[in-house]
């Protein structure tokens, strides 16, 4: 067996500068807070003997996952471990080392030998393993109570519990094995596969049935069209074709166009083009037939001559209408003549009537100046005498105020309403006169609107035109002519036009009876292609996949039931001690017989573990968190037991194995632990933060102990330690 | 014996396409060394998708035939 003698730590973790651990007591603690490098101290052994296996997902460890082997807080990251173990054959010494890049978590390792011998790397790799017979997988579960395992069973979920048990016995890599067989998703994929094939397979199905009801509607509608049914094959079908194709050619030659070709089909395939090209060829030669173009030009002319006939009749109508209305206006009012005559007799009539309202209004000043005289300024012995002449007239004011009142006053107004009328009969001459002139200008403009419609005539019939011609009259005439000569040539080219159609008509049969044998075709096609290589490799892609699912599914049967075995077979040998154990450290009376049962997980195949008590009942609705650590202890206990003279290694490793359990519990642990010590002959190191534990394991282990007080840590030192004899 | 080598004994006993099956498991236990449980996924994921590549192609010309 190996004792673990010395361990030298740089670099590691949380470890900066070399520190050096000496195991040559029975019994060695490591105390102190949290985060003081205790756990890693026990690491660092693991790591030496296992480098990379100890390190991500593969070990079943959750906090081993990107975990950093390489303190991160130092400019140096090379790593060494050096561990000293003493053996049957004298000292070994196991070194570890990883570069200054500290990329490779596996780190170099290095032995020597009792005798000297230093092997390196791959050999050395081999030697540890020849020498020790131990994974990491059987090491964990019996030489190094992981705190992260103990932790993992406190989990209540049945699922993560099962997890933790498997990590406990050591059957982690099952576990994930099979898990990453489950992430593979291959099942998933197999089953895309199948739809995709059966969704083919429908379309395949759903093609042939499109096609056969084309083929049915065409041939109806062939039929209607005069098809008959012997002409409804390949063969047929070119012989039409080439009938087509002659006709058109002939068609061509009488409508002047000789040197027509058509490329006639040889097979079925070029039909579709021929059919496209025969079109073409059709429109081309009738639309360049001299005839068809003489035919166009007449139409064209037709309308460019009804079009400008239009126009002057509609020019004549505005000039005829003008006309009118301007003598209209004459006979009504007088011509320019009469108007401007009529305006000056106006005008002379209010100059007279001016004449006379000056008079009036002079003879009225006089009279309004005597009036104001005799009224207000005339002596009272003169107010009859004449202001002017002096002459005495008896009641000359009364006169005078009578004047004023009925003649003068009317006199005037009447003048004055005069001259308004005459004023109003000269404004109403001016605005006739207006009015005429517009009249006039009116006639002006629809005459030189003839005049150029007569021009635009004129230039169409190329032929001047003088007063005495009728362009009207003209342009029916030429259009008579034209219509007469137009459907001279429509009555030639009917015949011609009839043959067109009949050759559309032939086309348009052609074109069903083509359409109905391509989907024959298209219809055969895809009924052999169940018959084709292609069809061959899918199935056999298929059958390839289905094998594949099938042999993994086999592999993760046959790793389950592996797992399931060798759960059963360790849980019997750790078998009474586990219960023992657990009994004596629990002390209660759930845990009595306390044994484990695994089974199938009906949903995942893998273990599934259900702890019974003496009575057949279920503990674990009332076990503590304390007792699930009692489990796991007695666990490790009693599998390090049964492993006995087989296990290579003489001590065993525990890190803070004291999680949830009360001060009772812990005393039991370490009577327990004395016994081990004691009975079994197994060296201890123990890593604990509980300082009641630590205590307890000082005044009553009755072997000699090594204490290493981790008292601090930094970032720049690393651990602070000091070993307490 | 490793873990490998036990359910190697449990392929083989099974009989049919052991073979197969036995390079198979060797292929997984490899992935699963390397790089443990994702190593297993990807492993078997691209076995899986390149007989899916076989299949999308034919199926992809037999389409093409429709």
């Amino acid at each position: 067996m190996f004792r673990l003698r010395q361990l030298n730590v740089h670099g590691f973790r949380g470890f900066t500068d070399q520190q050096q651990f000496g195991f040559d007591k029975p019994v060695t603690l490591l105390t102190g807070e949290n985060q003081r490098g205790k756990s890693s101290t026990l690491n660092a052994v693991e790591w030496c003997l296992f480098g990379d296996k100890c390190i991500g997902k593969k070990t079943g460890i959750r906090e081993r996952i990107d975990w950093e082997v390489a303190n991160r807080y130092t400019q140096d990251t090379s790593v060494t471990v050096e561990t000293e173990f003493e053996g049957p054959d004298g000292k070994y010494l196991i070194t570890r080392e990883l570069d200054n890049n500290g990329k490779r978590n596996a780190g170099s390792l290095v032995i020597m030998m009792p005798d000297g011998a230093t092997l390196r790397d791959d050999e050395a790799e081999a030697q540890v393993y020849a020498l020790f017979r131990t994974s990491f997988q059987d090491f964990m579960t019996t030489v190094y109570q992981h705190q992260e395992s103990i932790r993992a069973i406190l989990i209540q979920e049945p699922k993560e519990r099962n997890d933790a048990i498997d990590r406990l016995l050591g059957l982690s890599e099952y576990r994930e094995l099979a898990r990453g067989m489950t992430e593979s998703k291959i099942e998933k994929s197999l089953k895309d596969m199948s739809n995709s094939f059966e969704h083919f397979r429908t379309r395949a199905q759903e093609r042939i049935r499109i096609y056969d009801k084309e083929v049915s509607e065409k041939r109806k509608k062939a039929i209607a069209e005069g098809v008959k049914e012997d002409d409804i094959s390949e063969e047929q079908l070119l012989r039409h074709a080439e009938a087509i194709g002659k006709a058109v050619i002939s068609l061509a030659s009488e409508l002047g166009i000789s040197e027509l070709q058509i490329d006639l089909p040889v097979n079925f395939e070029q039909l579709e083009r021929f059919r496209d090209d025969a079109k073409d060829k059709i429109d081309f030669v009738w639309l360049k037939s001299p005839d068809v173009a003489k035919l166009a030009e007449f139409e064209q002319r037709k309308l460019q001559l009804t079009s400008l006939l239009k126009n002057y009749e509609t020019a004549k109508q505005g000039e005829t209408k003008a006309q009118t209305e301007r003598d209209e206006f004459a006979k009504q009012h007088g011509d320019e003549t009469k108007l401007v005559k009529t305006g000056k007799a106006k005008q002379q009539e209010i100059a007279k009537l001016d004449e006379e309202i000056a008079g009036l209004n002079s003879r009225a000043n006089l009279v309004r100046e005597a009036i104001q005289y005799l009224r207000n300024a005339a002596p009272e012995d003169t107010t009859t005498a004449c202001p002017l002449c002096g002459a005495d007239v008896p009641d000359l004011l009364v006169d005078l105020e009578g004047e004023w009142e009925k003649k003068i006053i009317a006199s005037v107004g009447n003048l004055d309403q005069k001259r308004k009328n005459e004023q109003a009969q000269l404004e109403q001459m001016r605005s006739r006169l207006r009015e005429l002139k517009e009249l006039d200008k009116a006639v002006t403009e629809a005459h030189k609107r003839i005049e150029r419609w007569v021009d635009e005539i004129a230039s169409a019939l190329q032929r001047e035109l003088t007063e005495q011609d009728d362009p009207a009259a003209l342009v029916n005439a030429r259009l008579v002519e034209i219509t007469t000569e137009s459907d001279s040539k429509k009555t030639a080219l009917q015949e011609k036009g009839e043959k067109r159609k009949e050759i559309f008509e032939e086309l348009g049969k052609l074109r069903i009876i083509h359409d109905i044998l391509s989907y024959k075709k298209k219809r055969e096609i895809v009924e052999r292609i169940w018959e084709t290589s292609e069809f061959e490799h899918l199935q056999s892609a298929m059958d390839q996949a289905s094998l594949f699912l099938e042999d993994v599914n086999v592999i993760k049967r046959c790793l389950a039931a592996e797992s399931r075995e060798e759960a059963e077979a360790k849980i019997e040998i750790a078998g009474a001690s586990l219960a023992r154990y657990c009994c004596r450290i629990a002390n209660h009376p759930a845990t009595r017989g306390l044994t484990i049962k695994v089974s199938e997980d009906p949903r995942t195949g893998l273990n599934s573990y259900a702890i019974e008590s003496e009575d057949g009942s279920d503990p674990i609705p009332i076990l503590s968190q304390g007792g699930f650590n009692c489990l796991a202890l007695s666990l490790f206990f009693g599998l390090a037991e049964a492993a006995g003279g087989s296990q290579p290694f003489a001590f065993l490793m525990l890190d803070d194995p004291t999680q949830s359990l009360g001060p009772e519990m812990k005393r039991q642990l370490v009577a327990v632990l004395e016994d081990i010590a004691k009975d079994k002959d197994k060296e201890l190191i123990i890593s604990t933060p509980d300082a009641e534990f630590a205590d307890l394991l000082r005044e009553n282990i009755t072997k000699s102990k090594a204490i290493y007080d981790f008292t601090d840590w930094t970032e720049g030192n690393g651990p602070k330690i000091s070993r307490i004899l | 014996m490793s873990y490998k080598d036990n359910v190697l004994n449990k392929i083989r006993g099974e009989e049919q396409r052991a073979n197969e099956r036995e390079e198979l498991w060797q292929t997984i236990a490899c992935a699963f060394a390397k790089e443990g449980p994702e190593g297993v996924a990807n492993e078997l994921a691209r076995q899986m998708s390149g007989i899916r590549k076989k299949f999308d192609t034919t199926l992809a010309k037999l389409d093409d035939m429709l």
